[in-house]
């Protein structure tokens, strides 16, 4: 809170605290919080509220301030034990061991694109409400050698800071990030998108994703649990942010970044957020394959729509069994078919903190939504937040949905 | 093993950070308007009834507006907070979960 404050240039902002959680505590429990004392200084919490409201401001409180802050680009020299010391002390690493991004090995880094050192690559920051930090080519790049990335995919590794997306938000709900590679460059590094793709299988799978959540949390100012980083359980997605190129070779359908504007001769990264939930599945029976379907559109939160990470094999079946010859058509399909009574979607906590202001706001089409009769089968989804995504080896079925929110697809070689 | 090298420190850059002022205080709240906004984070409005129910119970010659704020918990609500500007001695933003 008080690093909040301070961010947004409020640091005396004047706070009192009852007990947490609030969610699902009764009135009566509440207004003995209420009557209670401040979890923070144990005076009584309303005495601390009106004492907020009315006590006269000190010269602290309104002189004016500017504070200035600043990175140094080096750390200060030490043995290499004191400076791994130092990284975990600082949370600049991910608890793994990292690569210490000493001078030449940066230096190396930087030769994987053609662009400066000094050209800023984008702002990030750890969730919408806290201030945006910036940074260079060069400082991607140490993030990089941390993650025991090659400089090849150093391109790659550009092009997700790029995004601005954050791998690592600081959310109460311990969202990951996803990453998907299309396009030549997944032949040049010798990416994966066969067996084990979305495993620990592969050089530069595995550590363009941990770049990409290293970048994250040391260039948008950290992820510090209870200052930066807020997610009650956390999540194991994040060590490596389901980071995978499509198999673009095997799949039946439109590659992902063709999809969104770019030529099959060019690369790109796609990044979705929220990860969080995932159901899973063994092929389409012949019977019941759409029943099955959508109960795992059911299975998901209502406000994580569904990219379908499909194997091949399954990607073939769509195609047998509900004739679907594009994505666009089962994207279609998932649509009309994730639907649940009205009254039931917008009971769900987070419809009614992130969907229903909206509606009331009269923001469509969740207005329209809202007039339907409690009963009424609406659709879970927009349109537009389905996705389809081919990975796999093709030794079964296996297929997946990951309840994700498309951030947008960067291309790559406009940072080679 | 004891030879000193040198690294790069691997944050981004902060942006600067000017202080803004808070809001005038009132010297006493009797007769004068209180706002209680909740701001829809997860029961948040349960709590702020309760807080309505103590100035209630404990301080009935504050005048208590109870309102929600229009838009998800991220987002500004500029026409309530010119209101408050206007018509409260203060506010109680509930933020949290």
């Amino acid at each position: 809170m008080r690093a909040s404050t301070l961010q947004q240039g409020i640091p005396y902002l004047r706070h009192a605290f009852v007990p947490q959680p609030v969610m699902g505590r009764t009135p009566d429990q509440l207004r003995a919080y209420v009557d209670g004392p401040d979890d923070v200084t144990g005076r009584p919490f309303m005495s601390e509220v009106i004492n907020a409201l009315t006590r006269p401001q000190s010269a602290q409180e309104t002189r004016p301030q500017t504070f200035e802050r600043s990175t140094p680009r080096f750390v200060e020299p030490d043995t290499e034990e004191n400076l791994r010391q130092l990284f975990l002390d600082k949370r600049w690493t991910d608890m793994l061991p990292i690569i210490l991004p000493t001078e030449e090995r940066v230096a190396a880094m930087l030769k994987g694109s053609s662009r400066s050192p000094d050209t800023v690559v984008g702002q990030m920051r750890p969730t919408s409400t806290r201030e945006a930090w910036e940074y260079t080519v060069e400082k991607v790049a140490v993030n990089a050698v941390m993650a025991g990335a090659r400089p090849e995919y150093f391109p790659v590794i550009l092009a997700l800071a790029a995004t601005g997306a954050s791998a690592r938000a600081s959310t109460t709900s311990s969202a990951a990030s996803m990453a998907v590679v299309n396009g030549p460059i997944r032949h040049e590094i010798e990416m994966n998108w066969g067996i084990g793709a979305m495993g620990p299988y592969n050089h530069a799978n595995a550590t363009i994703g941990r770049a990409f959540g290293l970048l994250s949390q040391n260039l948008q100012g950290g992820s510090v649990p209870e200052v930066t980083y807020l997610g009650s359980q956390g999540n194991n997605y994040a060590y490596n942010s389901v980071t995978f190129a499509e198999n673009e070779e095997r799949s039946p359908w439109t590659p992902f970044h063709v999809q969104h504007g770019f030529r099959a001769a060019e690369s790109a990264v796609s990044v979705f957020g929220g990860c969080r939930s995932t159901a899973f599945n063994l092929g389409l029976r012949a019977r019941h394959w759409q029943d099955h379907v959508r109960n795992m559109l059911r299975g998901l939160n209502p406000h994580n729509p569904p990219t379908f990470v499909l194997d091949p094999i399954t990607a073939q079946q769509f195609i047998d069994r509900g004739s679907f010859d594009s994505k666009e058509k089962l994207i279609q399909w998932v649509h009309d078919n994730a639907t649940m009574p009205a009254s039931v979607y917008w009971d769900y906590q987070l419809i009614e903190n992130y969907v229903y202001p909206h509606a009331l706001n009269g923001i469509e089409p969740y207005a329209s939504k809202l007039q339907a009769a409690s009963d009424e089968l609406i659709p879970i989804y927009q349109l537009e937040d389905i996705h389809v995504v081919v990975v796999g080896g093709e030794t079964n079925g296996y297929w997946r949905i990951m309840g994700c929110n498309y951030h947008g697809t960067t291309s790559v070689d406009e940072w080679r | 093993m004891d030879t000193k090298i040198r690294v790069h420190n691997p944050m981004g850059y902060p942006p600067q950070i000017a202080q803004k002022p808070l809001a005038p205080r009132a010297d006493d709240l009797t007769g004068k308007t209180v706002y209680l906004v909740d701001c829809r984070f997860d029961d948040g409005d349960i709590l702020i009834e309760q807080m309505a129910n103590w100035f209630h119970d404990n301080r009935p010659d504050v005048n208590i507006e109870v309102r929600r704020k229009s838009g998800v918990y991220t987002e500004r609500d500029e026409t309530l907070y010119a209101e408050i500007q206007q018509k409260g001695a203060g506010a109680v933003m509930a933020v949290g979960h």
